[in-house]
């Protein structure tokens, strides 16, 4: 089975249309680099992956759930559980320390066991090497720092998918290549990770490649 | 609700400490302001019964040509439906301390020495009762308004008696009367020893009477029957409104509109905070998209925030629940006893009533916010994540987007105003509705001067003279008429009177302190110019009337309002007369009068001769040469009062009413400006990020400020425009609620709170956005850009 199917997934803003007819399909433990320009449709394909956006038609499975069918908030339970986000912009909370902002995934999903929670926020942390760090407030890392903390926290529940939107895009160019490093090596672990990026060197990382063109997909290789 | 979302509450809540802070105050101090006034409204309504009642003050009081005796008074009190009876007497006198009389007329009340007091009583809270021979006793609120302390002698002169010197041997407390602090007279007790004394006949001729009816139309039937049975004549019975302290109406109506506008102003914090809360929510939005990506349902967001809103409203509910019963009990204490001299016996109120202002205090706050609450937690990932507050074609935008010659930076900052219809419907209607409860306060306060001002200029006298016996009215302006200072002497002639009914005693309205609920009849010359009396229908006297009279537009005659063209019957001590209405007229603060023409009065009794002098002529000391130059013109005077005493007792009757409503004018102004501060500087703080833009763009700091203060002021103006008719409708209401309740009101507009209000906001807009502005634009450019 797919860990993602996306079958015939239009999505329009309007007179505007993002994504056209798209299909794709991606399985398990693969690495896929979602690349193309702006405006191309990437973030919109991304988005209908995590259940932040909906298709206007057509249907996206992820680990063999239909996304489209859930409601707001079973999307937000099924998304806790099941994909791990990882933004451009970190979006960690800023008044919770590093840790606690590993914790909460955690907290909200209930699959950890409460006791086991903290040792495991604290092993994601020490990790990628930011352990020292899980005491401070977000704004007080470095951003290279804030990105391996949106990660670790995006493992928090070990999902099997882990969606990433330019995650290098806000990072400088030693530490936008760290971070490519550590995505290719938790897909080394079997875990099925889908990147949106405008990263040239994307290819030394991912197996596979889908560009869209005006929210069609123009190359699948 | 996990811990860590708890975590995080706490510290959102920390890092907007001030803004926090803001909301309990304003919450806190409506909830006080409204609890205060409940409490209060609920203690006063009870103990002016209570305190009423516990004088078991007579339902009817009977006045008699004579007197009754014992075996006859012991009759009446088992005459059907009587429960107690007992005779009395009063008189009007005047007193002195020093050589002048007082301008305070000495309204006394005889007592047999052996009078159990039972009906219509008081208490004695200094010296013995009942006084000797030469001593009286006076009303305790009656010391400050007369200036005289026990032990002082003072010399008495009764209307129709003669000068005697009496002490002050002690202090009754009598709060059946009205305070003789608003009527600006004294009450004295004095046992019937003292008559013969003050040249008085020594009769007990008041029958007081109490029945265990409250029903009016039954104390008049068993009054008329006591009346009946009676072998003296009965000149008149007198039955004021059962159970009804004199100023039961005016407190009630004082009590409502206070209530009113706590309420109202309890409505305005809550719709501050819901500005607020949207605002902050605003600000949190970026945050739900993430708690909703990592796995947040919106039922958890939506606890988050709900408990956050139910955090202040507990604190704001913590401030002002014991503070509102902190103010409550002094206020109410105050107002019993200034308003009613009332001993207030307890403050207690109804566990319900403690209840009602812990749920308002808990939850109007969370009903308040819970449609921004909601509309929050349905935010999906993407529109949180995609939040910047853009208008997204609105039509008001679209609108702004056609104009054309327009300076950059006032369209920008139009355009600004319309980001958000949402804060800015919020922003405008905060402000609307502080101004209009601020203007609706103030204007009341307009009004109730003007009522001041009105009842001045209808009574242009600055003397009145009662004489001791009926003289040709000829006579006495000649004696006057080289008075020094005088411009206009006229003599007059006023009688009480009652409504006539075929076969029956005359029946009045009138209380014990003869003043409340009475009604008099006035003989004034048609051509008069001491009254400039507003006239709501029909016309003034003419020279040639003999029957026409003009009466007062809330006197009642035998139970009905009469209309001009109308025939009423009055009663003029026991003659029975038919006078045609001419017109109606609306004087505030004079006895119930109704006028005629010296002729038309001369037709009624067959005598034309006056009882009381007015003189005009504004020099002090003028009533006391009128005085003296009629004494020595071979007259008798009763009492010289110079105008000063009406206005006190105009000031008397109105001192609280404008007390209160200025002080809630002060609780809305301070809630009205706390919600203009808080709003202004909430939109300039939720965009730091873009005047970071702005300045990366090269736009001037100095630019970026008076986009900003022009967009505060744009609300600012908006909100003026749109208090306008909401502030007209509140005057109107509350005016015509409380002519109807407590007096008939001028319609008067502040125009001071007008420009206080109006200068606030523009000046207040402009202040709480440059303060804010001002550091944004202080922040470099990556530091405004960083700002989340």
């Amino acid at each position: 089975m797919n860990a993602i199917a996306v079958r015939a997934a239009t999505k329009t803003y309007g007179q505007v249309t993002a994504l056209d007819a798209v299909d794709v399909e991606i399985a398990p433990g693969e690495f896929v680099g979602i690349v193309g320009r702006s405006g191309s449709g990437k973030t919109t394909l991304l988005n209908i992956l995590a259940g932040i956006d909906r298709p206007t038609s057509g249907e996206v499975v992820v680990a063999g759930t239909a996304v489209q069918q859930l409601s707001e908030s079973d999307l937000a339970e099924w998304r806790g559980r099941t994909v791990g986000l990882v933004f451009q912009f970190f979006q960690l909370l800023p008044t919770l320390t590093v840790l606690e902002n590993v914790l909460l995934p955690m907290d909200f999903a209930g699959r950890i066991p409460a006791r086991a929670r903290r040792d495991r926020a604290l092993d994601l942390l020490a990790r990628f090497g930011i352990d020292d760090q899980a005491g401070k407030f977000p704004a007080m890392l470095s951003g290279g720092q804030q990105q391996r903390a949106a990660i670790a926290r995006a493992l928090a529940n070990d999902p099997p998918v882990l969606l990433a939107d330019e995650p290098t895009g806000n990072l400088d160019s030693a530490t936008g290549t760290a971070v490519l490093e550590l995505f290719a090596e938790l897909n080394d672990e079997g875990r099925t990770i889908v990147v949106v990026t405008h990263e040239r060197d994307i290819a030394k990382y991912v197996a596979r490649q889908v560009s869209l063109v005006d929210g069609r997909v123009a190359v699948d290789r | 609700m996990t811990r860590l979302l708890l975590v995080k509450l706490l510290r959102d809540l920390r890092s907007t400490r001030a803004r926090i802070l803001i909301m309990i105050v304003a919450i806190g101090i409506s909830l006080t302001a409204f609890s205060a006034i409940l409490y209060t409204r609920t203690i006063v309504d009870r103990e002016i019964t209570r305190s009423y009642l516990a004088t078991n003050p007579a339902s009817a009081t009977i006045r008699l040509d004579g007197t009754l005796d014992p075996a006859r008074l012991a009759d009446v009190r088992t005459r059907p439906g009587v429960t107690g009876a007992a005779l009395r007497t009063q008189f009007d006198a005047r007193f002195r301390t020093g050589d002048s009389w007082s301008e305070y007329p000495l309204q006394t009340f005889g007592y047999a020495p052996d009078d159990p007091l039972r009906v219509a009583t008081f208490a004695v809270e200094r010296g013995a009762w009942p006084p000797p021979a030469d001593g009286i006793l006076l009303e305790r609120l009656a010391l400050d308004v007369l200036g005289v302390k026990v032990g002082d002698t003072i010399t008495v002169q009764p209307r129709g008696g003669r000068p005697a010197t009496l002490r002050i041997t002690g202090v009754v407390h009598d709060p059946g009367l009205a305070p003789a602090s608003n009527e600006a007279k004294g009450y004295g007790y004095v046992s019937t020893n003292a008559l013969a004394r003050l040249g008085l006949r020594p009769d007990l001729n008041e029958l007081k009477i109490t029945v265990a009816s409250q029903d009016r139309a039954t104390v008049e039937s068993v009054a008329r029957d006591v009346a009946a049975s009676l072998p003296v004549r009965v000149e008149q019975i007198q039955v004021p409104p059962p159970g009804e302290h004199p100023h039961q109406g005016q407190m009630n109506a004082i009590l409502s509109m206070v209530l009113m506008f706590g309420a109202l102003s309890l409505l305005l914090s809550a719709l501050l905070v819901a500005t607020m809360l949207n605002s902050l929510l605003s600000r949190q939005i970026p945050q739900i998209g993430i708690l909703k990506a990592v796995g947040a349902r919106s039922g958890r967001v939506v606890q988050l925030y709900l408990i956050m809103v139910l955090l202040v409203a507990t604190a704001a509910t913590a401030v002002g629940f014991p503070l509102g019963i902190l103010l409550g009990r002094p206020y109410s204490r105050l107002l019993a006893d200034r308003m009613l001299n009332m001993d207030v016996a307890s403050t207690s109120v109804p566990p319900g009533q403690y209840a009602l202002v812990l749920a308002t205090g808990l939850l109007l706050p969370v009903i308040m916010a819970l449609v921004p609450l909601v509309r929050a937690g349905r935010v999906t990932v993407r529109q949180a994540i995609d939040h910047d507050g853009t208008p997204r074609g609105k039509p008001a935008q679209r609108w702004l987007g056609r104009l054309r010659g327009l300076d950059r930076g006032l369209l920008l900052a139009l355009r600004n105003m319309f980001r958000r219809r949402g804060r800015l419907i919020l922003a405008i209607g905060l402000l609307a509705g502080a101004g209009t409860l601020f203007t609706g306060a103030l204007n009341t306060l307009e009004s109730i001067r003007g009522l001041v001002d009105n009842a001045t200029a209808e009574h242009r006298v600055n003397a009145q003279l009662s004489l001791g016996a009926p003289a040709p009215a000829g006579d006495l302006t000649r004696a006057l008429a080289g008075l020094p200072g005088a411009t206009r002497v006229e003599a007059w002639r006023a009688m009480p009177v009652t409504g006539h009914r075929d076969g029956q005693v005359d029946l009045a309205r009138t209380y014990p302190d003869q003043g409340h609920g009475s009604f008099r009849l006035a003989a004034v010359p048609p051509d008069t110019t001491m009254l400039n009396l507003p006239l709501v229908d029909g016309r003034w006297l003419r020279p040639d009337d003999v029957d026409a009279i003009v009466l007062n537009q809330s006197q009642q005659v035998n139970g009905v309002k009469p209309k001009v063209g109308d025939t009423v019957e009055l009663s003029l001590s026991g003659r029975p007369v038919r006078w045609r209405v001419v017109g109606i007229e609306r004087e505030v603060f004079a006895l119930a009068t109704a006028y005629v023409s010296p002729a038309g009065l001369a037709r009624a009794t067959g005598d034309d001769r006056a009882n009381q002098v007015q003189v005009r002529g504004d020099r002090p000391g003028i009533a006391a040469d009128a005085e003296r130059a009629l004494v020595a013109a071979g007259f008798r005077v009763d009492s010289a009062q110079p105008s000063t005493r009406y206005a006190a007792v105009v000031d008397g009757h109105v001192y609280a009413m404008i007390g209160v409503v200025t002080a809630i004018a002060v609780v809305l102004g301070l809630v009205g400006f706390i919600g203009l501060g808080s709003t202004m500087s909430t939109s300039v703080l939720e965009r730091t990020r873009e005047f970071g833009v702005l300045h990366a763009i090269g736009v001037r700091p100095r630019a970026v400020r008076r986009i900003v203060v022009l967009e505060g002021l744009f609300v600012a103006l908006a909100s003026l425009v749109v208090t306008a008719l909401p502030a007209a409708v509140l005057t109107a209401v509350l005016r015509s609620r409380l002519s109807e309740r407590f007096l008939p009101l001028p319609l008067r507009v502040s125009w001071l709170a007008i420009v206080i209000w109006a200068g606030a906001v523009l000046l207040g807009a402009t202040l709480a956005t440059l303060a804010p502005a001002y550091r944004a634009s202080r922040l470099t450019v990556r530091e405004a850009l960083a700002y989340a």
